[in-house]
């Protein structure tokens, strides 16, 4: 349990110190995927209700409206769990299409709620980060895997 | 509760739960101040996170201060002082301007022109999501920071505070798309909004009309309408006018003088008269520059 909360806690961290300008949209939900990791391929207790709470961690650290990434978590998790027996046969590279396509899920939530509650732009670029997310998910999943197994 | 919400089961209903409690956290956070105390706490276990995550770039910045050789900070030294010869002769200009300025705004029995006080701040992180251009700074309330303040660097004016912490306070970049500043073109004093536009490097003025005199090149100050802004910051320059068939506005491009995106050490403008609801005078900034424009 410590080392989820761990890497939940770096994973933000790290989204959080972030880049500037606008590179900002090429930038991986790290937090995200970590969570998915977790979910997909993690102990029994990282469901919906884990995703919720990472979320609405994130949403407090980011300064923006409590419940909104909350929700975005938690929509993208389902939609992971729905897939959850398969994603373990998978080969890496499959792995890393599903990432991508749980990222559009989860920025087609996140623009949504941006247009409906703040009157945001819809600006392709938000969709970049889709790549980012595919690129980092196997070295991810390698890391995460010898953190989940203690293999150091 | 609990072992039912933290499950790996896959439900619709648990997901529809949990849907439906992110929803009322969103309504909650938009209409009631219930959740404030909690946005206090996250904003300081926040801050907490970032310094972990800025450790390596501080490292280096203080690598770089104390680890350089003689000759590197001697060069440095040099740079630095040419640098203050030239603001030194510039401020000479600038005083002489000022005292004429008072001179003609006595003639024309004008009243003088406000003066503000600027207090120094340092950036200490950035908004994560591109969709919100907000930066951290290490000053707050304890400052005498209040909502609405503006935000300026060396080369023009930022922003303005929107959420004021005790040793901290988020500012909205001008490039924001929920952020306007009223600006003038002085000379031909053309009035404008100039709104963000989600790009650190464009700004937008909409709704000018086509026969005002605008054009490339043009340097827009903020104009003091509106009440939020001091007259006279430079904003930007137009780069670029666009008109599309039928419109009976022309679309005016602006890019930014300000160093939005790389700016570390900025200026907050405090008012000689603060503004409503602004402690009082001796909590004020403990030191701070004076700059009359």
């Amino acid at each position: 349990m410590l080392r989820i909360a761990l890497t939940i806690a770096i994973a933000l961290a790290l989204t959080l110190t972030g880049v500037r300008s606008d590179w900002q949209f090429f930038v991986p939900p790290l937090a995200l995927l970590v969570t998915l990791y977790w979910v997909l391929l993690g102990p029994p207790g990282c469901g919906l209700g884990f995703a919720f709470v990472v979320g609405l961690l994130w949403d407090l650290a980011s300064g923006g409206q409590a419940g909104q990434y909350a929700l975005a978590f938690c929509v993208t998790a389902y939609l992971a769990q729905l897939l959850e027996h398969r994603v373990a046969h998978f080969t890496l590279v499959y792995q890393a299409l599903l990432a991508g396509l749980l990222t559009l899920a989860y920025q087609l939530v996140v623009v949504a709620l941006g247009l409906a509650l703040e009157g945001e732009s819809l600006r392709l670029a938000q969709f970049h980060s889709i790549w980012a997310a595919m690129l980092v998910w196997p070295p991810l999943v390698l890391l995460l895997g010898r953190i989940h197994e203690r293999a150091w | 509760m609990a072992q039912r919400i933290f499950t790996k089961k896959v439900s619709a209903p648990r997901m529809l739960l949990l849907v439906g409690l992110a929803v009322a956290l969103l309504l909650a956070d938009r209409y009631t101040t219930w959740l404030d105390p909690a946005r206090a706490w996250s904003e300081r276990a926040a801050h907490r996170l970032v310094s972990i995550g800025n450790a390596a770039g501080r490292t280096a910045v203080w690598g770089r201060a104390h680890l350089a050789g003689p000759g590197d900070l001697a060069v440095e030294n040099q740079q630095l002082r040419a640098e203050v010869l030239v603001l030194q002769g510039q401020l000479q200009q600038l005083a002489e301007l000022s005292a004429e300025n008072a001179q003609l705004r006595a003639l024309l029995e004008a009243g003088p022109r406000a003066r503000q006080r600027l207090l120094m701040t340092e950036l200490i992180g950035v908004s994560p999501d591109p969709m919100r251009h907000a930066i951290r700074i290490d000053r707050g309330s304890r400052d005498g920071v209040f909502e609405g303040q503006p935000v300026i660097d060396a080369a023009g004016l930022m922003g303005q505070v929107v959420e004021v912490w005790e040793q901290r306070a988020e500012v909205l970049l001008i490039s924001d798309e929920r952020h306007a500043v009223p600006v003038v073109v002085p000379g031909t004093e053309v009035r404008a909004i100039a709104e963000g536009t989600g790009d650190y490097q464009r700004l937008r003025l909409r709704h000018v009309h086509p026969t005002l005199e605008v054009k490339n090149g043009d340097l827009l100050v903020t104009s003091g309408l509106g009440e939020r802004f001091p007259a006279g910051y430079a904003v930007g320059r137009v780069n670029g006018i666009a008109q599309e068939r039928g419109q009976a506005f022309v679309e005016v491009s602006v890019a930014p003088l300000a160093h939005l995106d790389r700016s570390r050490h900025l200026l907050l403008v405090f008012p000689e008269t603060p503004p409503p609801g602004a402690p009082p005078e001796s909590s004020g900034p403990p030191a701070g520059a004076t700059a009359g424009e």
